[in-house]
């Protein structure tokens, strides 16, 4: 380790985005980076429900998955507070049941909207700031159900694996320009998203999560992990 | 997050056994659990290089890869010293030239040795201690030439490939005794193992620092956590 290629980048005055930061993982992460330092701009439908306080080093804004000029009037007010946008965490997701031979196209529609599109316009709306940085980072929180469908709604699934694709993408995409990519996929985590039929404590928890994340969003560029799989239960892949 | 579902273990107490604990990408992970508070074994081959380092919570030991009563003696010294056995951190590892074209099988074999035997021995000489503990952990430090071929030497590929070989097997077999096991797997480190940087600037690899962060952040993470392989990228791979 030299000056010149420190193995852990400071949070001391990088600015993350969290979207979903005002309950179960979201706020898990978003209380895990504020005692690591960052700056933080924190995103909720709800932004009351918030429980770090506003203040100089965190920014609440009303965002809304749903709305397609949310993420932009999110990055913007982001920047103008801060000055910069160092990271993005896409945390806020939605479950809905949507089977094959049954499940309204809406419910569908619904979950790529949450769990696709919205993290597709955020890191639009943040990618130039994250280019100026340097070493910008985009973690993804997507899911097993991503990589492979176990159980539980296909709908669903099928959203997770397309935000798996997007993470893929733009990892690809993005890394000539220092930005580092990341999807953390965890199967059951105890919020109260949790499928029926899982009890607490085969369940990850949300605190588990965040250090995960938190060790990832503080890795340099020259050292990047494409997706961390996180099993509660066994399973031969991934 | 409730106290019997803690998000976090606490590494206080516990004991994590340590190869090629004296350069590289060993002293870094040494010195990054102990600050997290873990006691440690620490194995290398001139373990008097690491005799600062001894105190209560930490023991120096001899492990000698080539050596196949090596991993015994140091499991047995460690319980004795410790009373448990709580993590394994096969790290110590070697490269050699060994390709199609050219290449002498004894180099094979060597690699065969340090790479694969010796932690498949350390698995087997920890492991009812591991099994004790009900949260063991066992941590491979592979590297992505045991993913995917790129460059170098095949022979290494091959023993890196069988160390993976070695995690997945292990950890599907010792599941259900509360032991996880992951590979972690770096690219180029920058350690004195790496003689030729090639196209490559130092800052552009990755350091042991950072590998060793992974390892903490492993180590830390309870039963219901787990992570079978952390492949790490200093450059762009489309796999993994």
């Amino acid at each position: 380790m030299t000056a010149s290629n420190p193995g852990r980048l400071d949070p001391m005055g990088r600015v993350i985005m969290v979207s979903g930061a005002n309950r179960g993982i979201g706020a898990a992460i978003a209380a895990r980076l504020h005692e690591d330092g960052y700056s933080l701009s924190l995103g909720a439908r709800r932004p009351d429900d918030i429980a770090i306080a506003a203040g100089d080093d965190c920014h609440h804004q009303a965002f809304d998955a749903f709305n397609p000029a949310s993420p932009q009037a999110w990055a913007d007010a982001t920047v103008a507070k801060f000055g910069r946008i160092d990271g993005l965490i896409n945390n806020a997701g939605i479950a809905a049941a949507f089977g094959f031979e049954d499940g309204d196209e809406a419910d569908l529609d619904r979950m790529l909207e949450v769990n696709l599109k919205a993290p597709y316009r955020l890191i639009r709306a943040a990618l130039p700031h994250l280019k100026a940085a340097g070493s910008g980072r985009i973690v993804t929180v997507t899911s097993l159900a991503g990589m492979r469908f176990k159980r539980g709604s296909p709908g669903y699934a099928m959203s997770k694996f397309a935000a798996m694709g997007l993470s893929s993408a733009a990892r690809a995409q993005f890394w000539d320009d220092g930005i580092r990519v990341t999807a953390v996929a965890p199967g059951p985590v105890n919020t109260d998203m949790m499928p029926q039929g899982f009890t607490a404590e085969p369940a990850t928890q949300p605190e588990t999560i965040a250090d995960i994340v938190a060790t990832v969003i503080a890795m340099p560029n020259n050292a990047s992990v494409a997706s961390v799989p996180i099993n509660a239960v066994y399973e031969p892949l991934p | 997050m409730s106290t019997s579902n803690p998000g976090r273990l606490d590494p206080t107490g516990r004991v994590i056994m340590l190869s090629g604990a004296n350069r590289g990408i060993g002293a870094a992970i040494a010195a990054r659990l102990r600050q997290d508070g873990y006691s440690v074994s620490l194995g290398a081959r001139a373990p008097e290089s690491m005799a600062e380092q001894a105190d209560e919570r930490c023991l120096c030991h001899a492990f000698d890869a080539f050596d196949p009563e090596s991993p015994q003696a140091w499991a047995d010294a460690t319980f004795a010293r410790f009373g448990r056995i709580d993590g394994l951190i096969n790290n110590a590892g070697i490269s050699e030239a060994f390709g199609f074209g050219s290449g002498d099988e004894a180099k094979l074999d060597r690699m065969l040795e340090v790479n694969l035997k010796a932690p498949y021995r350390l698995i087997r000489a920890t492991l009812p201690h591991l099994k004790a503990a009900g949260s063991g952990r066992i941590i491979n430090v592979t590297s992505l030439s045991g993913i995917r071929y790129k460059m170098g030497s095949a022979g290494y590929a091959m023993s890196k490939f069988a160390a993976n070989g070695l995690n997945s097997a292990a950890r599907a077999q010792f599941w259900d005794d509360g032991i996880r096991v992951t590979a972690v797997a770096p690219g180029p480190v920058d350690t004195d193992i790496i003689t030729d940087l090639g196209p490559l600037k130092r800052e552009d690899i990755t350091t042991p620092e950072t590998v060793a962060d992974v390892v903490a952040m492993v180590l830390a993470l309870p039963n219901n956590a787990s992570v079978a392989t952390v492949p790490i990228n200093c450059l762009f791979d489309a796999l993994p």
